[in-house]
């Protein structure tokens, strides 16, 4: 399905002058479809999340459409807390973070231009170090060491 | 890593950052604006919304006091992911220099409690009400 729509999405982009300013919804929700639909064929990602998707994909997947919106479009759609629902999963590890990243960029890659994939991948790998640290190390909490 | 608010929110508070912040980690004081360090993203959306220019990451230098305030307050003062008015003298004080020193309070602010009265036109997702704060009293 998503073949046609990603070549038209990347002439679209390719043809602005100015790239990140074309972004759309619709560009948005059809790198987020095709970026899942990766991830449920993944063998390592996949399990975790039809584990913790065991059924209907629609709410998430709409979830992740407007949190994409909210970070590249500063819409304001999407309104949660990813630490909490991050914190709920079974089976997630640190490494798996590289995993989803990679697999985002290669997605990006291949529907965006560099420009757009650019500056979507530096958005990703910022949100998921914040996770990360969030979920498994809490290391530097400087502001905890002694109030001003 | 987090970002931070700075000085030059104090006494401008234009809160375009709270509609925009997709986890609502922003807290709200009488004049000044933090964000929470343990709820932030670093998804970096607000940096560009601030029209005072006071949200920067915390990995440029020279921030740790700030970052320290933010954390500190964060905890205190009521969450706010709903624009209202800004003070009618923001203008006035954008750009003015140190003015943590001069004019900071440490006062809570009103946060998204009294929207639910709707005494004003706060645009859009007003579910974000459901965003539980503490109602702390006058004084943190």
């Amino acid at each position: 399905m998503g073949n046609h729509a990603a070549a038209n999405n990347s002439v679209v982009l390719a043809e602005s002058p100015s790239e990140i300013g074309r972004l759309s919804e619709d560009v948005i929700r059809h790198l987020v479809d095709s970026f899942y639909t990766r991830v449920r064929a993944d063998s390592e990602l996949g399990p975790i999340f039809e584990r913790a998707i065991p059924g209907d994909w629609g709410p998430h997947l709409a979830t992740m459409h407007d949190f994409w919106s909210s970070v590249m479009l500063t819409s304001g759609r999407y309104k949660g807390n990813p630490v909490a629902v991050h914190l709920r999963l079974e089976g997630i590890e640190p490494q798996l973070f590289g995993r989803w990243l990679a697999l985002f960029d290669e997605t990006c890659r291949e529907l965006l231009d560099h420009e757009v994939a650019d500056v979507f991948r530096a958005k990703a790998s910022r949100i998921a170090e914040s996770l990360k640290l969030a979920l498994f190390y809490r290391p530097d909490r400087p502001w905890q060491r002694s109030a001003p | 890593m987090t970002y931070v608010v700075t000085d030059n929110c104090i006494k401008c508070k234009y809160m375009d950052c709270v509609e925009v912040c997709p986890v609502d980690c922003f807290y709200e004081g009488e004049n000044m604006l933090v964000i929470h360090p343990d709820e932030c993203i670093d998804c970096g959306v607000c940096e560009p919304e601030c029209p005072a220019n006071a949200i920067f990451p915390d990995t440029e230098p020279g921030l740790e006091s700030w970052l320290k305030l933010n954390a500190e307050y964060a905890s205190v003062w009521p969450n706010i992911s709903v624009k209202r008015e800004s003070p009618a003298d923001a203008k006035q004080f954008d750009g003015v220099p140190n003015k943590l020193g001069q004019f900071f309070s440490p006062n809570p602010g009103q946060g998204d409690a009294m929207n639910e009265h709707g005494d004003d036109q706060g645009p859009a997702n007003n579910q974000s009400i459901l965003t539980e704060h503490p109602s702390h009293g006058r004084d943190p």
